[in-house]
């Protein structure tokens, strides 16, 4: 990887990708590089799977983090030469929001477990890679949940301009949260808080 | 349209991923012709359950027939005919390009709708020239390390193969030779030092040589899936090419180990055509959506 690659460049997402979908890539590009995986054999050495992990690591801390982001994205915008460590972005006061996307404790290769699957850390892009785990399209999950299309689509990007009222988004994630052997209740409960939040927060 | 089946290792379901394919748009009711490229191992007619054919390709290369469509064996499935490839190893391995380049064409003019070559294993100059001919480009792996290994030696090989090939300045081209040569002293380790090497001579081919890298298309495809985790390395090998590579590969999908396949080789009938509601019949058909559609689709050379 060069060093002159942006956050952006490093997980392959474009700028003006979402936090689901810059969260959704940093998952699927750690599994390729982990300890495990068959994929990178030959090709890359443990050593040098670690450097990309450290990398990917680095770039999702900061482009996951709307503070971080936002100070990264001025940087890039302005020309200055973004430093792959930022400086600490002072943290101003301001009124409860939800926490930026945490890391996700558990083997997303266990999120179907309800036991694994913290209802707290739900979020469009779990969803997202629950579902494509499950090798399912969203075409596939569309005709066997009836649920339209675009509001899957808007579900996992939390589109709060796309997705309708909260009682149909409560309703569809109790609907995914059953297909995807999830607890129905505490995880619509906790997303359409995380879409309540968001939707305070613009 | 000319698809060419690779991916270096022996004994992973190429052959048998061939035939099936070839069967399944056969009943798309498209004109398809499988070609057996595979000299020292050509399985192919057993695959279909017919007999050698009793023309060849090397009687094709040495003359003794004029017109490919001589060469043209059908099997049990209508709109599916056979071409064996040569019976004497050395009739098609020692082929000059230009003779590769004509039969590529002749693979074109027998209006069939699908030509489907079956390299077989190995990485040789031809497997690999044949599969850079061709207007799409598959490589078969499993999930084993062992496939894996041999699938990225093949793409290696494949890579710079089309990169020098494509080169017209000598001093790039002997550079993209020393990276062909793993233990070379310039230290060029992967295609981004190559990169970086080139760069350095002129910023402006190096930049052309990383165009001419991204715009190298492979499609994958992974067989033999027996636990759901390993249906995930489609995405991680697409993934660990990019990084690699700085190239894009694109994931057909998989199919799963299927215990009762051996049957049908034994029997020597298409599985498809044995167990037409297996499961792995589903996941063929995605794949061929898949391909049928990708965008890796290069225009005929």
């Amino acid at each position: 990887m060069n060093k002159d690659e942006t956050y952006y460049e490093i997980l392959r997402v474009p700028r003006n990708a979402s936090i689901s979908e810059i969260v959704a890539a940093y998952h699927s590009s750690r599994s390729a590089f982990s300890k495990d995986s068959v994929a990178m054999y030959s090709l890359f050495s443990q050593d040098e799977a670690d450097k990309v992990l450290s990398k990917l690591e680095e770039a999702y801390l900061t482009l996951s983090n709307i503070d971080k982001k936002r100070e990264y994205d001025r940087m890039l915008n302005s020309g200055e030469s973004p430093v792959q460590r930022p400086a600490p972005v002072v943290e101003k006061p301001r009124a409860p929001r939800s926490e930026p996307l945490p890391i996700p404790q558990v083997p997303l290769e266990d999120a179907t477990d309800p036991n694994l699957t913290r209802p707290e850390t739900i979020s469009g892009a779990l969803l997202k890679t629950i579902r494509e785990r499950r090798s399912l399209s969203i075409e596939d999950v569309a005709r066997i949940t009836k649920i339209p299309q675009r509001f899957l689509i808007a579900l996992e990007e939390e589109n709060t301009k796309t997705l309708p009222a909260k009682v149909y988004i409560q309703g569809f994630v109790k609907n995914l949260a059953s297909l995807y052997k999830l607890d129905p209740e505490l995880t619509s409960r906790h997303f359409v808080q995380l879409i309540d939040s968001k939707k305070n927060s613009t | 349209m000319v698809w060419a089946i690779g991916g270096g290792k022996g004994g992973i379901g190429k052959t048998l991923l061939t035939s099936n394919m070839a069967v399944y748009l056969s009943w798309l009711n498209r004109q398809v012709v499988v070609v057996d490229m595979d000299l020292g191992g050509a399985n192919l007619h057993t695959a279909l359950g017919v007999d050698v054919p009793s023309k060849t390709l090397s009687d094709l290369i040495s003359g003794r027939v004029d017109d490919i469509k001589d060469l043209l064996q059908p099997t049990h499935v209508k709109n599916l005919s056979l071409i064996s490839g040569a019976n004497d190893a050395t009739g098609i391995a020692n082929m000059p390009h230009v003779q590769k380049t004509r039969l590529i064409r002749k693979f074109r003019e027998i209006e069939a709708d699908f030509v489907l070559l079956d390299l077989g294993a190995g990485t040789t100059n031809n497997t690999l020239d044949f599969f850079l001919l061709a207007d799409q480009k598959i490589v078969v792996v499993t999930p084993e390390p062992t496939s894996i290994e041999n699938a990225y030696r093949f793409i290696k090989a494949a890579f710079y193969r089309m990169l020098r090939a494509s080169t017209p300045s000598p001093h790039v081209r002997g550079l993209i030779e020393q990276a062909m040569d793993s233990k070379n002293t310039r230290g060029i380790r992967s295609p981004k030092d190559l990169v970086l090497e080139v760069k350095r001579l002129s910023p402006d081919e190096g930049r052309e040589l990383e165009e001419r890298m991204k715009n190298f298309q492979i499609s994958l495809i992974v067989n033999q899936v027996r636990v759901k985790a390993e249906a995930e390395i489609g995405k991680n090998v697409q993934m660990v090419c990019q990084r690699y590579f700085g190239m894009s590969i694109e994931y057909m999908g998989y199919l799963p180990y299927d215990n009762s396949v051996w049957q049908s080789i034994r029997r020597r009938v298409p599985f498809l055509v044995e167990t037409p509601n297996s499961t792995a019949v589903t996941h063929l058909e995605e794949i061929l959506r898949n391909l049928i559609k990708s965008p890796n689709i290069q225009s005929a050379k």
